[in-house]
């Protein structure tokens, strides 16, 4: 019904060449200059961001002065009450990455984009992934791959090692073909989508988005075929980048064109009697 | 205030000046813009690398997912032909591996019923080919250096003549307690005229250039939409110049100084 295992017109003469073909051409892809984003980056983003990004050494030196004594006075713990002996310690937390100094060479770029499909329904029939698994080959391009639970959630009647969603990591050219897709047709078709809250983000550099199923919808490649889904779901879309903090993936992503607002607090917490 | 120019401060440690007496910073400091416009179409390689890129293409191209063709069409539509020609055709150009080209199957004769005339409707017209514009535009044809359409791969700078007859980029003083990103604001609408719209990167500058009464620093900015018109009194004329048309019209001096700060493409 679906049509997976349908076979083109075209088969190889050998497997074997296939399977040569497929190794070469994963260790030798050019990454990343074939596509409007790709080629804008390289060309003008990239020193834009750094231009916006660069501290000169000496409000460097300050900035870090500062950091410093912020730090030694949080591990002498000069303000606050003394520690209480009964309480255990604390897990120390792995000190993020330290922001590197701007040149020209290190611009952060995104390294990967994850499209990611969570199926509950699949709780009761494995076979309702089926559809997951074709819409990210239909949005993306790229086989999804099956992703099977690690831990048993008895709530949900969630067992280890059952098939419960789908994803798809994109690189290269294929990836930023696929942010400029949603950027461009996917994100302005929503209603009432403004952009990325400015607290976006993971401070690491990783940014996501989630989307109701109505969005899988407007996808230009969904247009022909989405009558022949029977279960419209969902995604998750995790930007992967480069970005050390979160001003740096905000910055980036913004130059690809992903708006960022203020969340706006709802009116009734804005007045209180 | 940036003491080195951006392209010589980013990757070197600082050093300090071996003679004391001279300063970076002169009696007068001036602000410049360099203006550009980004490339519109993308670039297109040739020669070897253009092979190269044809290679990379075949390989993804035999190597991705067969595409779900009875997910898409329905079986002896007419969409279907439609697609299997245009695939056929795309197979046929088999470049790199003449031995392994596969067969070219014949078409499958399209059967007209009841299904494909629901289908017709509904069908997206895939033979419905896309019209490309021409990557060379009548601005190019006739050489209008004023243009802004000019070389659509590549990046234009705006270049201004001045009244001594000295094309440089757009300049002017620093007056009073101004902000060197004011000021340059203010001398690009000064030259430029108001009907510029641009979009300066940053506070700071990217370059500078110390000549013998002066020191200019220059902001980088991206005009967004509009066009240069200048002010008689100021400039007598402007241009729209890639990398080697400036390197050509201004002068050997000016161009070591602001050689860095322009892209490659």
């Amino acid at each position: 019904m679906y049509g997976l295992a349908a076979r083109s017109s075209f088969t190889f003469a050998s497997k074997a060449a296939a399977t040569a073909t497929k190794r070469m051409f994963a260790a030798s892809a050019t990454q990343g200059y074939q596509t409007r984003l790709g080629q804008y980056y390289q060309n003008t983003l990239r020193d834009d961001i750094t231009i916006l990004e660069y501290i000169p050494p000496k409000v460097r030196a300050e900035q870090q002065a500062a950091e410093e004594t912020r730090l030694q006075a949080a591990r002498e713990n000069l303000t606050g009450t003394p520690p209480n002996p009964t309480k255990k310690h604390k897990k120390v937390r792995m000190p993020k990455p330290k922001v590197p100094v701007v040149t020209a060479h290190n611009a952060p770029f995104v390294k990967s984009v994850t499209v990611h499909i969570r199926c509950r329904e699949a709780l009761q029939n494995k076979h309702h992934l089926l559809s997951a698994l074709m819409a990210l080959q239909v949005i993306t391009g790229v086989r999804g791959e099956v992703i099977k639970s690690k831990n048993d959630a008895s709530t949900w009647k969630l067992r280890k090692g059952m098939p419960i969603a789908a994803k798809v990591e994109l690189t290269g050219d294929r990836m930023l073909e696929f942010l400029d897709k949603l950027v461009e047709v996917v994100l302005p078709r929503m209603k009432e989508y403004h952009g990325l809250r400015m607290s976006a983000g993971d401070g690491s550099g990783g940014f996501t988005l989630g989307f109701d199923p109505s969005v899988i919808g407007l996808f230009p490649e969904m247009e022909v075929v989405y009558d022949q889904f029977p279960l419209i779901t969902g995604f998750h879309v995790n930007i992967n980048t480069t970005a050390v903090r979160n001003p740096s993936g905000r910055l980036l992503l913004s130059g690809f064109g992903l708006p960022f607002v203020h969340a706006r607090k709802p009116a009734s917490e804005t007045f209180m009697l | 205030m940036f003491r080195r120019s951006l392209a010589k401060g980013l990757g070197r440690s600082t050093r300090a000046f071996s003679t004391a007496t001279t300063s970076l910073v002169s009696s007068k400091v001036r602000a410049g813009v360099l203006l550009q416009r980004d490339p519109i179409v993308l670039q297109q390689a040739d020669g070897f690398e253009a092979t190269c890129d044809k290679y990379f293409e075949w390989l993804e191209y035999i190597s991705a997912e067969k595409f779900p063709r009875d997910f898409f069409f329905k079986k002896g539509s007419s969409a279907e032909a439609k697609w299997m020609e245009l695939e056929n055709e795309r197979a046929s150009q088999w470049y790199f591996d003449p031995v392994n080209k596969p067969a070219f199957k014949p078409l499958k004769k399209v059967v007209f019923g009841e299904d494909t005339a629901a289908d017709e409707e509904s069908a997206v017209d895939i033979s419905r080919s896309i019209e490309l514009q021409p990557r060379e535009t009548e601005a190019d044809r006739s050489g209008d250096v004023k243009s802004l359409e000019r070389k659509l791969d590549r990046t234009l700078y705006l270049l201004v003549k001045s009244s001594k007859g000295e094309w440089e980029l757009p300049t002017g003083d620093v007056a009073g307690e101004e902000v060197l990103l004011e000021a340059a604001r203010r001398n690009l609408k000064e030259i430029c005229g108001g009907k510029i719209s641009v979009w300066l990167v940053g506070n700071g500058p990217v370059g500078h250039r110390k000549a013998a009464d002066h020191t200019a620093f220059y902001i980088k900015g991206h005009i967004l939409a509009g066009q240069a018109k200048t002010d008689a009194k100021l400039a007598a004329d402007f241009k729209w110049a890639t990398r080697e048309e400036m390197e050509a019209t201004v002068s050997a001096e000016y161009w070591q100084s602001v050689k860095d700060m322009l892209s490659t493409v």
